[in-house]
């Protein structure tokens, strides 16, 4: 289990214990965080699982594929710290992951 | 087109057999004052949960239908095992014309999206909405006065017709043209229908010569522009996501608006509730694209596949109705309570999985748009007295002969 924290647009924390090797968007999907849907299933078809990452954890998280980074121009006001929580792989390193989630998915 | 006889495939189990068909269960076939969304949800409560219904096709084919969200998730997330090419233009018409991205599997599948999302993006849309706005207050305002339209005719598709016209570059004087295709393709005879197919295809085609000889910043110069790996998208594959486009974006936006405003006409507290609350019609429009879904996805297996125990064979046709999976009680309390300020809507409205709709943010802007402009100029309304809508199930569910009344 890894221990990743949800900030709401509000400033609520919410924090997670998600298995190893999950995708952040099933753990936060499976325990119905709001402003998580994952309506693709982690496909890379909604980019409604947009989350910014905590300055300190950018450089801390494997790089963007093309296809994700294509996917993010279907998200609401995507800037250089979003990505698609879909590809975000739990593993022990992420513990202690700070995202904040977007205002709205859509 | 000849009727298949039904036939009960032998490794089917004679307990999983059902008497169910999205054209005649009960409240699938046009039905005055009906709500075919809700005649459907009695499958939650007589199970089984995934069952064969042997002519469940326009042309008479069986399928198994998945009846719980988490199941459909399940099937939908398996491209391998469950595809979604199942050569629909090959048998309607017999033309080698694969709809892209909708009937690629991955890994293709994700070049194509990513080359399209850009026409579709968030950005993109608030760059149409303007047009959309202009488009849907004109309308409005042109029946206003008498006091009474008929929303299909009048509204809903006149609107989704200009909206897609407006995302191709096609100007607006072919508007009467386009839809009646679009009533043809959707509301015809099977003879009207695969007519309009072909007109459809035509046109595209025409499209697609005319940017070549005098290029523009359009959709479908977009396309010729386009590379995908290394290459130009090949004329079958512009035709392909174009023909997709306009069999996707038009009857599904179309029923959308008709069902939402059935509803209020018939729910003068629900209405009143958006009327004195602006806010509340974007989470009320996913309630209604949760209630009133009008789409299945429909897969075809390419191997065995065993379901908790009951085998699913190469060659089954699979359906995953949203309008069944969004009013599953594991998912959703009290499913068939409409409530528009719903919580924590997780609905599959716009589908599941790879080929979840590409179009949604558009859709649900559309939708919005719709409302606010109709709620805004047009006072409370109800059904006309002495008329009564036709709703009807099918592949994509629908409602016609919507006369409203304000006077």
């Amino acid at each position: 289990m890894v221990l990743i924290h949800f900030i709401s647009p509000g400033g609520d924390r919410q924090s997670l214990d998600i298995p190893d090797g999950w995708s952040v968007m099933e753990g936060a999907v499976k325990e119905g965080i709001d402003g998580i849907l994952g309506d693709c299933g982690g496909a890379l078809s909604c980019a409604t699982c947009h989350v910014r990452v905590d300055d300190a954890w950018r450089d801390r998280l494997p790089a963007a594929t093309a296809e994700e980074v294509s996917m993010l121009e279907m998200a609401i006001d995507p800037g250089p710290d979003s990505r698609l929580c879909c590809q975000i792989r739990v593993n022990p390193a992420l513990s202690g992951l700070v995202l904040t989630l977007p205002e709205r998915q859509y | 087109m000849p009727q298949a006889q039904p036939v009960i495939p032998n490794h089917v189990p004679p307990h999983l057999v059902r008497d169910f068909s999205y054209w005649k269960t009960p409240g699938m076939a046009p039905t005055p004052n009906g709500n075919p969304q809700a005649a459907l949800s009695f499958v939650h409560r007589e199970g089984p949960p995934l069952f064969y219904a042997p002519a469940n096709t326009y042309d008479g084919r069986g399928t198994w239908v998945v009846t719980r969200a988490e199941d459909q998730r399940r099937i939908l997330q398996n491209p391998e095992v469950f595809s979604s090419n199942r050569g629909i233009f090959m048998a309607a018409l017999g033309e080698d014309l694969p709809m892209v991205p909708l009937e690629k599997d991955p890994p293709d599948h994700q070049m194509y999206r990513a080359l399209l999302n850009p026409l579709l993006s968030p950005k993109r849309v608030d760059a149409m909405e303007a047009g959309a706005r202009e488009r849907a207050v004109r309308l409005i305002e042109g029946f206003k006065d008498k006091g009474s339209c008929e929303i299909m005719n009048d509204f809903a598709f006149p609107f989704a017709v200009g909206v897609f016209l407006q995302f191709l570059g096609v100007s607006d004087d072919r508007r009467d043209e386009f839809l009646g295709w679009a009533n043809d393709q959707f509301h015809g005879t099977l003879d009207q229908r695969l007519n309009a197919m072909r007109t459809v295809v035509n046109f595209m085609k025409g499209l697609i010569d005319l940017r070549k000889r005098e290029p523009a910043e359009d959709f479908v110069g977009f396309l010729l522009k386009a590379d995908v790996q290394g290459r130009p998208l090949t004329d079958k594959e512009i035709l392909g996501i174009a023909v997709l486009l306009f069999e996707a974006g038009l009857d599904t936006v179309a029923a959308a608006v008709g069902f939402d405003l059935y509803h209020l006409a018939r729910h003068p507290d629900d209405q009143q509730r958006l009327r004195d609350d602006r806010d509340l019609i974007k989470p009320a429009v996913e309630e209604f694209f949760r209630a009133y879904s009008t789409i299945q996805m429909l897969r075809k297996a390419v191997k065995d596949y065993d379901f908790d125990g009951i085998m699913i064979k190469a060659g089954d046709l699979v359906s995953c109705p949203t309008m069944i999976a969004n009013r599953d009680p594991a998912e959703f309390p009290d499913p068939d309570r409409i409530d528009l300020a719903r919580d924590n809507n997780r609905h599959t409205a716009f589908a599941y999985g790879p080929h979840r709709c590409l179009g949604s943010h558009l859709a649900r802007r559309e939708l919005i748009i719709g409302l606010e402009e109709f709620l805004a100029r047009i006072p409370t309304f109800r059904i006309k007295q002495g008329t009564a809508p036709v709703t009807y199930g099918g592949y994509v569910f629908g409602i016609e002969n919507l006369v409203l009344d304000w006077t």
